[in-house]
């Protein structure tokens, strides 16, 4: 028999406040332990909560960027459950009414179209980190209560790539939307992955398992092919699938479960009396939609018709971020959108693909690509030459000029130069003249070939044709 | 009278004629705790007398440099011991906080520290405010000064004791069902729980959340006003705090003509013959002093009880789960961190705690939440709409405080719940969130103390410090004093 | 309302509160009276929408701005553990 696998994901995207979501502590990445923490994210006796007012607002941008409906009335919860790095002993979450509900997300995969259907998305409160030593655990509370979105999905893909792509597509419009950076080394945005198996053509859901806590795309493609395996064993072993809490483990690539013990938790939701109920109205909610920073779609449309860019170029930059975000800001400096958009798209997208990096990783800003599109524009170098020092900048992060007055590269534009090796090469090519003047167009080539040649190439070879028709002609 | 015996009010209009020094105060307060404190208790943790002494001094140099912060400017006082006090340890009565000193201050303790008050003390109190009778502390006792034998009330035991005693000038307590009036009343004091909102919770270690509530305990209704002006402040840290303006002290008057004042008979009944004459007989004088009485039904008080025991066993199961060890408090080490939490809590916990614990734990637990919690917030929603029907036809509802009056120390009680009913009739005001107040309207044959309960409309502070006010100018309960062990003399009035 | 000492166990174990035999007893007897005295908030019919609050507010926010956060010794003050800069708890299992 053969398998299908019911994949829906639950993703935690870190939103991109100064301040925590129930205090004033600095969610800045990378301070050293238990800095950016207070009596309230401690959970120290008598402190409370109070909303940060920009959670509320980035997550119901995130709500709308995925067609959510937005709550007019919300509430926050309390998930009561012991474990050392929740130090209040509960999480501040949303039970019953979440933010926002019933939303969707067209992505690509297996080629063709899939919708995938957006449950909710509800704000909640990180734990702390714990530190694992072999003389005990330590615990980093700087990461308590920093602000979470949770985006659960509808068990709506059907393959691990289709839940890749679903997750990279989130993971896009979060960009886009400006509501989170999305780091996934810094633990910004994480996976829950919910997966089941059922012969192709049930309409009934198998038994479900979780498995907790992916933090990379790979991580997701390997935990759900591993978990699909596993279960389709099982079934064909005559075994039972148990409903339980699974964890990926990286160094030894496979699926541990938790204990079970862990799985019958009761987590007691109730509204947290601390936090009074936040009530959107449609202007607020309006106000937020009028402020939304440009998504995916509307700027593909902006691409095509103002900037002429093909369908496919427009397709490529939106569909990812900081692409998108680089190619804008290379046109900051430099407005020519199609002859900028063939650079990134084309040479800066094979040199990336080619050392498996990803733009944001780029050892030079978009202002040095701008200032190499200036260069050949202005006929300083070609384009030719371009390319190789694109290359070099990525290879050594300089800056273009320094590239090209380094390797003098510089284009003779001088034209009283030019002039003098033009008559050089015509002086000692009389059978090419000879040609050319006879009518044979094509000897002009070989004329403006033997200049490129004495300049070694650092000669613009429209003006070198130029000045040799002039010459020719007189 | 001894200047730990007086009110606020007047200790506060001594300083300001300089006819008196902040340092006499708090020497005669520290006496009077060196006298007390073996046969009343009520202190936790006693401020050094050099630290006290340096607070009163700096109170008497701005006194000197005309610059009085407020009328409480260099009156001693205590602080429940559930109130954070940076540098202080605040225990909150438990063995798992013994050593707990925070590094923050409780929003009302600062508020007390701009005004200039002398603290002098962290006062007992029922393990995180459980408890009636304040014999739940698991770190000191306190008895009632008028007759050591009996309890103090509880749970804000140790700041009703100290202050009907003399050992602070007046308190701060916190009342989730009734843990101010109760002891105020058993100890013959005025005890003043505010509008839920009014003061703020931060730093305040809450037992249940949405009906705490930290007010004052004082010997005069005039001092409650003094107290409330200094403590109900807007405070951004608490989501829960409303912005309200306050003139409470100006704005007394004892003009209550015409004031209707909401009588159930069936509480009057309920109480014991002492109790029942006493508050019969104040309401006589309301009616003398030109209140009407109107009569009012209120058959939901059972249903409240029951709603006010979940609400708040569940609220406390959720905000006492903190208490595990891991990050303050004491930590009881077991094989693995879940050993360790349970080792911890079993034994940090007293038994009463335990059990609203347990009982919190089942009300939010799959299956019950709807039957129980849910229920408990649509009828806690119906006993405020009738509260809110009420109001349109009294300024303020009148009862008695207690049932019976404080009874002797270390009765055993055959069921836990005979304690929840005992003290009837103060949650309501914490369940629909009222202000309330109990004030001395009498005492038993056996000389114990008797408390009459007024409850007002949400933020009508004042028409309860009024009705008070006029009561007292009326009437000399409040100014009775107990005898304290080691005074040959009895106080005169 | 019944009440079994399995339930107990269970209530406890959520609560992460340990009892002996005698004391589950005395606890089972307990939260019978509890529940028996909390059963009557279902005396009424109430079907009123039950409010989370009592309070009129709602919206009440902060702004997004970063304040001072406790220096790490403040933090670790009360720790009943630490080290170097972190609080140490037993050992958590990540795989158990
Ligand atoms: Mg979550
Ligand atoms: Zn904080």
């Amino acid at each position: 028999m053969k398998y299908e696998v019911v994949i829906g994901l639950e993703i935690h995207a870190e939103l991109s406040t100064q301040s925590k979501v129930f205090c004033g502590c600095s969610t800045a990445f990378g301070a050293e332990p238990n800095t950016n923490v207070c009596p309230v994210c401690l959970g120290m006796p008598g402190a409370l909560p109070v909303l940060n007012k920009k959670a509320v607002e980035y997550i119901v941008r995130a709500g709308l960027a995925l067609n959510c409906e937005i709550a007019n009335y919300s509430k926050m919860d309390r998930k009561n459950y012991f474990y050392p790095d929740l130090p209040k002993a509960y999480q501040i979450s949303q039970f019953d009414l979440p933010f926002c509900k019933g939303g969707y997300l067209n992505i690509q995969a297996d080629g063709k179209e899939h919708t995938v259907g957006i449950t909710r998305i509800h704000l909640e409160e990180d734990a702390g980190k714990l530190v694992h030593t072999p003389g005990g655990t330590l615990v980093d509370y700087n990461r308590s209560s920093m602000p979470l979105i949770e985006i659960v999905s509808e068990p709506d893909m059907r393959s691990a790539k289709q839940a890749v792509e679903y997750a990279k597509a989130i993971r896009n419009i979060l960009l886009f939307a400006k509501v989170s950076n999305c780091k996934m080394q810094e633990g910004a945005l994480r996976f829950d992955a919910n997966v089941s198996v059922r012969p192709f053509g049930s309409k009934s859901y198998g038994t479900r398992t979780e498995i907790k806590n992916l933090s990379s795309f790979k991580m997701l493609q390997k935990a759900i092919d591993y978990e699909y395996q596993r279960q389709v064993s099982m079934i064909e072993k005559g075994e039972k699938i148990r409903q339980q809490t699974l964890r990926w483990n990286e160094s030894s690539n496979r699926i541990i479960a938790l204990r079970s013990k862990e799985d019958a938790h009761d987590y007691r939701y109730f509204p947290d009396p601390d936090l009074l109920p936040v009530i959107l109205s449609d202007a607020f909610i309006e106000d937020v939609r009028s402020k939304m920073p440009q998504m995916p779609e509307e700027k593909k449309k902006m691409y095509i018709e103002q900037f002429q860019l093909s369908e496919y170029d427009a397709e490529v930059l939106t569909a990812n971020s900081e692409l998108c975000a680089f190619y804008e800001e290379v046109l900051q400096d430099y407005n020519e959108p199609k002859i900028a958009a063939n650079w990134v798209n084309v040479e800066l997208m094979a040199l990336l693909n080619q050392s498996d990096m990803l733009v944001e990783e780029l050892p030079f800003a978009a202002c040095d690509m701008a200032q190499l599109l200036q260069n050949i524009q202005s006929g300083k170098i070609s384009g030719k030459m371009g390319k190789g020092v694109l290359a070099d900048m990525f290879e050594t992060g300089k800056s273009p000029e320094e590239i090209i007055s380094a390797k003098g590269l510089s284009q003779i534009s001088d034209t009283a130069e030019l002039e003098k090796i033009a008559d050089e090469v015509l002086a000692n090519n009389p059978a090419s003249v000879a040609d050319y003047r006879a009518g044979k167009e094509k000897a002009i080539g070989f004329l403006v070939g033997q200049v490129m040649k004495a300049t070694k190439g650092a000669a613009n070879p429209q003006s070198v044709n130029e000045i040799l028709r002039t010459k020719l002609n007189e | 009278m001894r200047l730990c015996d007086m009110p606020l009010y007047q200790l506060s209009a001594m300083l300001d004629e300089k006819s008196i020094s902040a340092k006499e105060i708090a020497q005669d307060v520290m006496k009077r705790i060196g006298e007390a404190n073996a046969t009343v208790g009520g202190y936790i943790t006693i401020l050094d007398e050099k630290e006290i002494m340096e607070s009163a001094q700096k109170t008497d140099e701005r006194i000197a440099a005309g610059a009085r912060r407020s009328k409480i400017d260099g009156i001693p006082y205590a602080l429940k011991d559930n109130m954070c006090t940076k540098g202080i340890r605040t225990t909150c009565s438990s063995k798992l906080l013994e050593n707990f000193v925070p590094v923050y201050n409780a929003t009302v303790y600062e508020h007390l520290i701009n005004a200039g008050g002398v603290l002098v003390g962290k006062a007992d109190m029922d393990e995180f405010a459980m408890g009636s009778a304040n014999e739940n502390s698991a770190l000191s006792f306190t008895r009632n000064p008028w007759d050591t034998k009996k309890v103090a009330g509880g749970s804000s035991g140790g700041s009703s004791a100290t202050v009907a005693s003399g050992q602070a000038v007046f308190s701060l307590g916190s009342d989730t069902g009734g843990s101010i009036r109760l002891p105020a009343s058993f100890c013959g004091i005025t005890g003043f729980k505010p509008t839920y909102s009014a003061v703020p919770r931060y730093g305040v270690i809450a037992f249940a959340s949405s009906l705490d509530q930290v007010g004052p305990l004082t010997k005069d209704i005039r001092d409650t006003a003094i107290v409330l002006d200094e403590i109900v402040k807007y405070d951004d840290k608490d989501s829960t705090s409303a912005k309200i303006a306050t003139n409470y002290a100006q704005n007394l008057n004892n003009n209550i003509k015409g004031m209707r004042i909401g009588v159930d008979a069936s509480l009057v009944e309920a109480t014991d013959e002492d109790t029942k004459a006493a508050v019969l007989t104040a309401i006589e004088k309301f009616k003398e002093m030109g209140c009407k009485i109107v009569d009012l039904s209120f058959n939901h008080n059972e249903i409240m009880v029951a709603a006010y025991y979940i609400i708040s066993s569940a609220e406390a199961s959720s905000n006492l789960a903190r208490f595990d060890g891991m990050t303050y408090g004491v930590r009881r080490e077991g094989e693995n961190v879940i050993d360790t939490y349970v080792n911890t809590r079993s034994w940090g916990f007293g038994p009463e705690v335990k059990r609203r614990i347990m009982m919190g734990t089942f009300v939010l637990s799959s299956g019950y939440y709807d039957a129980y919690y849910k229920k408990a917030l649509q009828d806690r929603t119906l006993i405020k709409h009738n509260f809110d029907a009420a109001f349109e036809l009294c300024d303020c509802v009148l009862s008695p405080t207690t049932i019976f009056t404080a009874y002797d120390a270390g009765k055993k009680l055959e069921h836990p719940t005979d304690a929840y009913m005992s003290d009837v009739f103060t949650p309501m005001a914490n369940i629909a969130g009222l202000p309330a107040a109990s004030i001395p309207c009498g005492f038993a044959k056996n000389g114990m103390p008797i408390g009459l309960q007024l409850i007002g409309n949400s933020y009508q502070e004042q028409t309860l410090l009024n009705m008070a006010y006029a009561y007292q100018q009326e009437t000399d309960f409040h100014l009775q004093r107990p005898k304290m062990t080691g005074e040959g003399e009895k106080d005169e009035v | 309302m019944q009440i079994s000492s399995d339930d107990v166990k269970r209530l406890a174990e959520l609560s992460r509160l340990a009892f002996n035999e005698e004391e589950i007893a005395q606890m089972q007897e307990n939260l019978v009276d509890m529940i028996q005295y909390a059963d009557r908030v279902n005396a009424t019919a109430c079907d009123m929408q039950a409010k989370e609050h009592i309070l009129p507010l709602h919206n009440v926010f902060r702004e997004d701005v970063v304040q001072e956060s406790l220096s790490n010794d403040e933090a670790l003050k009360n720790a009943p553990e630490s080290e170097e800069m972190y609080f140490k708890v037993p050992q958590v299992m990540e795989d158990e």
